[in-house]
């Protein structure tokens, strides 16, 4: 019996994963940190509410003098704000000196160079030969298929694409369109559209030339938007509309 | 093959019955050989609208189980020459209804008609399956209000996905928007839909606005269809929507209310 208990492994208490998170960024361009209370105070004013709970990271990379910034300080203004300061990035030895007396995490400086869609050939004239292109072979990724619908999508109905979505005819009220990727709807968007739903955090969007929906998703977030307010979402009703997910929270833009 | 044209809405008591008579009395009274089957098992009512409900002896299932010939369960229609009725059973269990059946009895259809065109009850169960799957066209009919439209809409859907032609990938069903009971002071008024409001959301041509008539409860009342009312709206409205359907393009007409005269407008209009 006393056997049996030695041999028994005791069940993990946790697992450690890595996670990807976006995070909101505090990028500084003044080490004076009575000029952040000052621009956050303005902000708190418009929108007080926004930013309970939400984990910040202050980047001081762009700082020529970060001496001059305290950490304890801003971090005691953020929390008054409703944010949670978690660490910050960038700085000189010394204030990755000063984050630890603070209890917040370090992170390096970011790498200087921008990541960019358009990518510029490292040798102009000499371009990739076409013809030694074999699509068999091809090096690049493999996309994830695009769907395309013509039809209109109707009530009950759902389409499913595991990669972008295109519907050029209307989507009704009860139907329900599916997506890994974004949504583009060519006409109105009276039903459902939930994109981004295989991932927390994409960059997928919805796009309707008609906003009328009854509930968009992205990465799980949802909004139901039938109940008409005084928010850009009433605003935009019936116009030509992106959803897109910013900051942890959907938002609408004229399109 | 004759062409097969179902008149079909999910929602109840719209008035698919009442179109089915009168669509199917306008295409025999302009020449074509139709016969008008009654879908609605256990609720049979075109026999009645048709005025032909004593005549009735063999229907639907007694010829899909063989226990009668097609030529002794068709009804000739004693108002129009070229149109027969094929009446439902008004007992019978619905699962009757087999497609093998009603395929058979489709063939042997075509060979005496140009057009079958099946009176669909309400719903979306295994009869209005039934009465859309073998559809050419279908008459999406419609009331001019939300939760009819929105009936409609889940119907559209359904003829794209479980018709016979949307199973082997053929063209699709052809869809005809009918709007029927349409009042047009009561949609001023905002109580209802306007046409452009139902074809904004259901996005499908319209064929016709039938309006709402005192006439069409007489006319069934007496079992004549009320397309043969020459003067009576919703007959001259069902006249049009026949007339469309063969292809003549005519204006729309019943989408206005009428213009009060005036002794109306001097002592209102609620007498
Ligand atoms: N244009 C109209 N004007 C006035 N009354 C109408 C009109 N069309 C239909 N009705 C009335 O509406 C009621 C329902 O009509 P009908 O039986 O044709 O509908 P239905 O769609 O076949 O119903 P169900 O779903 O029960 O089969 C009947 O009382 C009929 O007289
Ligand atoms: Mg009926």
């Amino acid at each position: 019996m006393t056997q049996t208990q030695s041999n028994r492994q005791p069940a993990a208490a946790f697992q450690l994963k890595g996670s990807i998170y976006t995070l909101t960024t505090l990028e500084l361009h003044s080490p004076s940190v009575d000029d952040l209370a000052e621009q956050l105070a303005s902000m708190a004013d418009k929108a007080p509410s926004f930013f309970q709970q939400t984990p910040v990271i202050i980047a001081l990379d762009q700082l020529r003098n970060d001496r001059a910034f305290n950490v304890s300080r801003a971090k005691h203004l953020l929390h008054e704000a409703g944010m949670v300061l978690v660490a910050i990035r960038g700085g000189s030895q010394h204030q990755k000196k000063e984050a630890g007396i603070a209890n917040i995490a370090w992170l390096p400086a970011q790498k200087a160079e921008k990541q960019s869609n358009v990518v510029m050939l490292a040798d102009p004239d000499k371009n990739v030969d076409i013809e030694s292109i074999d699509p068999q072979e091809s090096s690049f990724p493999k996309p994830v298929a695009t769907k395309i619908i013509t039809t209109p999508v109707r009530s009950g109905q759902q389409v499913f694409s595991e990669g972008d979505l295109i519907v050029m005819a209307p989507v009704s009220a009860g139907a329900e369109l599916l997506a890994g990727g974004s949504i583009h709807i060519y006409g109105p968007l009276r039903g459902r559209a939930l994109a981004g739903i295989n991932s927390t955090d994409s960059d997928a969007r919805i796009y309707a030339t008609r906003f009328e929906a009854e509930l968009v998703s992205i990465c799980g977030q949802y909004k139901l938007t039938c109940q008409p307010d005084h928010s850009p979402w009433s605003e935009l009703w019936g116009q030509s509309a992106c959803v897109m997910r910013e900051t942890g929270h959907l938002r609408i833009r004229a399109l | 093959m004759a062409r097969i044209v179902v008149v079909t809405s999910g929602k109840g008591g719209v008035g698919k019955t009442t179109t089915s008579a009168s669509f199917a009395t306008g295409l025999a009274m302009q020449g074509h050989r139709t016969v008008v089957i009654d879908f609605d098992v256990g609720l049979r009512n075109l026999d009645l609208i048709m005025g032909c409900e004593r005549r009735v002896v063999y229907d639907l299932i007694n010829v899909i189980n063989g226990e009668a010939a097609l030529h002794q369960a068709l009804i000739k229609d004693k108002h129009t020459d070229n149109l027969c009725v094929l009446p439902a059973s008004q007992t019978r269990d619905k699962n009757a209804l087999t497609r093998e059946g009603i395929e058979k009895v489709f063939a042997e259809l075509s060979e005496d008609f140009e057009y079958i065109v099946c009176d669909s009850p309400a719903g979306i169960e295994h009869g209005a399956l039934m009465a859309l799957y073998f559809a050419d066209e279908a008459i999406i009919t419609t009331n001019p209000e939300v939760s009819s439209v929105r009936d409609s809409d889940r119907i559209l859907g359904i003829l794209q996905s479980k018709s016979r032609r949307a199973e082997l990938n053929l063209e699709p069903v052809k869809e005809h928007l009918l709007l029927t009971r349409y009042n047009p002071s009561r949609v001023d008024n905002g109580d209802m839909l306007t046409v452009e409001d139902v074809t904004d959301i259901l996005a499908i041509p319209l064929l016709a606005v039938i309006p709402e008539s005192p006439s069409v409860l007489k006319a069934s009342n007496h079992g004549v269809p009320v397309i043969h009312q020459d003067d009576s709206d919703a007959g001259q409205a069902y006249r049009d929507m026949v007339a469309r359907f063969l292809g003549a393009e005519l204006p729309h007409r019943f989408t206005e209310p009428p213009r009060k005269g005036f002794l109306q407008k001097m002592f209102g209009s609620r007498a």
